[in-house]
């Protein structure tokens, strides 16, 4: 999908603006606080509608204005698309080729923007809810049938939850049950999601560093060294844990516990990698995954690569931007210097104190 | 404008019905005061005969005029055929399409923690009572498709394995004559789930 054109009307620090965009790389620089990553966050609202750096749509609003818009035109596979968000304190309506948006979980299977940002390179790092998420999203648009199990499995859950807390041991074996009849067929499309990144990591970080050491994305089962991936051995497995689960009053085991980590070589991500050895997996990772969810939905998601530079040494940078330039989506990159060897291969957008001049 | 009490009384209460909201209750309201009072009045004296006389039915919980239901006590209906529902509307729509030709038992509800529904709380010892009393052939278990009907489900089934010689539960998936456009992708995934070898009527 490419954005073609985007409008802001007082979203952060930008009062009004008009802008159309390459549909190939888009690289804004300036310097700190000019608003790099506010543009990149309006762009991830028209994918997600909602902000990536606060849970508060309001924020996005200027200081001292009650409400904003962002408008945009964008095409996926040859359809265009006009959308119109306007935001009012907290709320948010949605226009989608004129017609109102009612459900935003509808509305965000339309498209996809992967995102790269300081913040969230933080989150994934520090929090295995964070990287279950990060896999879960993508899950998600591609496989509603995963979806599906995922609402169910956290409804049971909640109900067994509520049975663990009364202490009621003898109404506990029906959802242990129901929880063991769904947990296989978690964990076996997390499994396979997780086989489809490990064939494209190691070339794509092998691409950006010119290191021939071995990326790999792990998978941690919760249960893989428990029980047997079977119905019958996982609920054998939960009936020798009720007590333990009582006695903490809620589910201890299975794949709301499971993991994600990345290795080179055989040494473990966060005891061993440096910070830009963490920085390139993690795009790595983000760029695997944008070869694997095109796949499957059949367009190019978008780009979103804040802050990408630092960290990174002059020849990873180089090599990152040719790899990106291959792949052929359109990317939004930010950085503070001026990307002068960059600029041929795609448009510079200089911002400055909210306003942007194309170069 | 003052509403007179009365009204405003009349209109709360409509409220209070499933799928009627405020809108609706002012509707109806002034439609039974606009219309033919021997109307409204039938409607009235209808509301009290159906709440005075209709209670459950001792054996199966079912609605009914007396004590025991006409299906509990039709001589002609397999009695050692037992199928359990959540609530006594489902029978009448099983009734409608003639196809079960046992005896139900209505559990009033559905297992649901989050809700406060246990197994104590519903029907399920009386069942055990009933089977104890007069053992049956077949337990069919028709309890909805949703995570909570589910749940019951397994639990009778745990309950009554070694009790009841066969335990069937109703095939989950599309409705019959039911468009795939309009299939929520969840039945669609839970139809293909349980699909069958397709049957033709010839053999070649
Ligand atoms: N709601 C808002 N209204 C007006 N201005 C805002 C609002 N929210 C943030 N700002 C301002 O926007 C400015 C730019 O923020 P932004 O995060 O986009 O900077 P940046 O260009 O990404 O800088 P850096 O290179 O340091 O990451 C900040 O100085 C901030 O004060
Ligand atoms: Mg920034
Ligand atoms: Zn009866």
């Amino acid at each position: 999908m490419v954005i073609h054109s985007l409008n802001l009307v007082d979203f952060r620090n930008y009062k009004n603006i008009d802008v159309e965009f390459n549909s190939g790389i888009n690289f804004i620089y300036g310097l700190n606080g000019q608003g790099k990553t506010n543009l990149i966050e309006s762009l991830y609202l028209i994918t997600h509608l909602k902000s990536f750096r606060t849970s508060k749509i309001g924020d996005l609003n200027s200081f001292s204005k009650k409400g904003s818009t962002v408008q945009t035109g964008l095409s996926k596979q040859n359809v265009r698309h006009d959308i119109r968000i306007t935001l009012h304190e907290n709320q948010k309506k949605v226009l989608h080729n004129r017609k109102i948006v009612n459900y935003s979980s509808e509305y965000i299977k339309n498209f996809l923007s992967l995102l790269f940002s300081p913040d969230q390179l933080v989150a994934f790092k520090e929090f295995p809810l964070e990287r279950r998420n990060f896999i879960d999203r993508i899950l998600f648009l591609t496989d509603e049938k995963y979806f599906q199990k995922i609402k169910e499995f956290n409804r049971i859950k909640k109900q067994k939850n509520v049975v663990l807390r009364g202490g009621h041991r003898k109404d506990l074996f029906v959802w242990n049950k129901l929880l063991a009849a769904i947990i296989p067929d978690i964990v076996k499309v997390r499994e396979e999601i997780v086989e489809k990144i490990n064939t494209l990591l190691p070339d794509i970080f092998t691409a950006l560093t010119g290191r021939k050491d071995c990326l790999q994305f792990s998978y941690g089962n919760d249960l893989k060294n428990k029980t047997e991936p079977l119905p019958e051995s996982i609920l054998a497995f939960l009936l020798t844990k009720v007590d333990k689960e009582i006695g903490n009053g809620h589910c201890l085991f299975g794949p709301h516990k499971d993991n994600y980590w990345m290795t080179l070589d055989g040494r473990k991500d966060r005891q061993t990698f440096s910070q830009g050895e963490y920085r390139i997996a993690y795009l790595s990772l983000q760029l695997a995954m944008n070869k694997v969810v095109t796949t499957v939905l059949g367009f190019k998601p978008i780009l979103l690569l804040d802050d990408i530079f630092s960290e990174l040494d002059e020849k990873v940078s180089e090599k990152t931007v040719s790899h990106i330039v291959e792949r052929e989506n359109q990317v939004f990159v930010t950085s503070t210097g001026i990307p002068e060897k960059f600029l041929d291969v795609g448009t510079g957008i200089c911002v400055s104190n909210g306003s942007l001049s194309i170069m | 404008m003052n509403i007179p009490a009365s009204l405003v009384q009349l209109i709360d209460e409509l409220a209070k019905l499933p799928g009627i909201g405020k809108k609706t209750a002012k509707r109806l309201a002034f439609s039974l005061l606009l219309r033919q009072e021997q109307d409204a009045l039938d409607l009235a004296e209808s509301i009290v005969r159906a709440r005075k006389t209709i209670r459950n039915c001792i054996c199966c919980f079912g609605f009914s005029d007396l004590e025991i239901c006409d299906i509990c006590a039709d001589p002609r209906r397999d009695h050692e055929v037992i199928c359990v529902v959540e609530d006594p509307r489902n029978i009448f729509t099983i009734e409608n399409s003639h196809v079960f030709t046992g005896v139900y038992h209505v559990l009033q509800g559905a297992i649901s923690p989050l809700q406060g529904i246990t197994p104590d709380t519903l029907k399920i010892a009386e069942l055990q009572n009933r089977i104890e009393q007069s053992p049956i052939q077949e337990l069919v278990i028709s309890t909805n498709p949703t995570l909570e009907g589910e749940a019951t489900a397994h639990y009778l089934m745990d309950l009554f394995k070694d009790s009841v010689p066969v335990i069937t539960r109703i095939a989950r998936g599309m409705p019959a004559g039911g468009d795939l456009e309009f299939a929520d992708s969840n039945t669609l995934a839970r139809a293909f789930e349980g699909r069958s070898p397709f049957k033709t009527e010839i053999d070649v």
